[in-house]
């Protein structure tokens, strides 16, 4: 009796030992592009000139918007903000850049785009991992689409409708 | 012995559908638009079945961690993963990227192979329990010693820990 207790603890501890390692792979192998369509964002603080805005309340604004989140040090951000100044227009969804440390003063950005400053804790609830991400809004902060933003497929974001996102939204039936 | 290994698994499958239905309660919202983002039902019926949902899988949770001897209690039960694996499965097909909601705010992961595997998982649970049901307050009578009732605790962990790490992979 004593021993089958005894075997069954070990099981018990290994199962408890291999789950946990598999957990924490299985974490660190996540994509990392951000949090998924279906969900709200979450209402993160983001600062522009020393003011405390929120996310939720940027999403509020508009319809839908776009938040692009770049980050400093990053080629690839670059690249995307390069090409979105060149081509930047009003026909464009509403656009909002959140930066990740600070702004290369190279990049010019044309100045109806807002630039807000997003810390490392928020970067994390967002759970995001590479840059530079995208984000579709709905005016309830629901994520409509995320994925990583390239200079290829940047074009993709720009010109988006609510309609476009009618099997998430449920519009359409 | 069988009907020690039908109350681990039963208990792993009502702490999971308790977590989950709880968990759900907090985003009612976001469990309907999942529902309707996978649109087997029609969205007005998907919206109400997001919003049930929760509510029926913690009934059957409470009513599992009592009994497994009731034979709807069983069909409701491998109803709700076989449809949880379906609508996996259709979003792995479809590739469709669309957050899960199956543990609301709490575990942000979306739908695709992950869940699909939780739910499989669920579904090898259920077939013991269906093939042993028994009433598990009457066994749980019969065991005293601490030795025995941390094993079923910690094995119960496990159990549905497994099926929450499978979640994990993308």
């Amino acid at each position: 009796m004593v021993q089958s207790q005894l075997a069954v603890w070990m099981i018990l501890c290994v199962h408890t030992v291999l789950l946990s390692t598999l957990a924490i792979q299985f974490r660190k192998q996540k994509k990392g592009n951000g949090l998924p369509p279906g969900m709200r964002i979450p209402n993160v603080p983001i600062e522009m000139v020393n003011e405390t805005h929120y996310l939720r309340n940027i999403a509020k604004e508009n319809n839908i918007s776009f938040i692009l989140v770049a980050s400093e040090g990053c080629k690839f951000c670059a690249a995307v903000l390069m090409e979105l100044a060149k081509q930047y227009n009003d026909q464009m969804i509403p656009i909002r850049i959140l930066y990740f440390g600070n702004k290369d003063e190279k990049i010019h950005i044309p100045s109806q785009i807002p630039i807000y400053s997003i810390d490392k804790f928020s970067i994390d609830r967002l759970k995001i991992n590479k840059f530079p991400v995208g984000f579709i809004l709905d005016d309830n902060s629901v994520i409509l689409r995320r994925d990583v933003v390239t200079v290829q497929n940047l074009q993709s974001w720009l010109y988006v409708r609510n309609e476009d996102f009618s099997d998430l939204t449920g519009a359409s039936a | 012995m069988m009907e020690i290994a039908s109350l681990l698994l039963a208990y792993a499958i009502a702490i999971t559908l308790l977590l989950s239905g709880i968990t759900k309660m907090y985003d009612l919202q976001g469990a309907s638009r999942s529902a309707v983002a996978v649109g087997i039902l029609p969205a007005s019926l998907s919206r109400g079945f997001g919003f049930l949902l929760p509510f029926v899988e913690v009934i059957l949770a409470i009513i599992l961690f009592i009994t497994s001897e009731s034979i709807l209690l069983l069909a409701a039960l491998l109803l709700l993963f076989v449809s949880f694996a379906i609508a996996n499965a259709k979003m792995m097909i479809e590739k469709k990227d669309i957050a899960c909601h199956c543990f609301g705010r709490f575990m942000s992961g979306e739908m695709g192979l992950g869940s699909l595997l939780h739910s499989l998982i669920l579904i090898i649970y259920w077939i013991p329990v269906f093939a042993k049901p028994a009433n598990y307050m009457n066994l749980l009578y019969t065991i005293h010693d601490f030795g025995s009732i941390a094993i079923i605790v910690l094995g119960v962990c496990c159990l549905a820990g497994t099926g929450m790490v499978a979640r994990l992979i993308d």
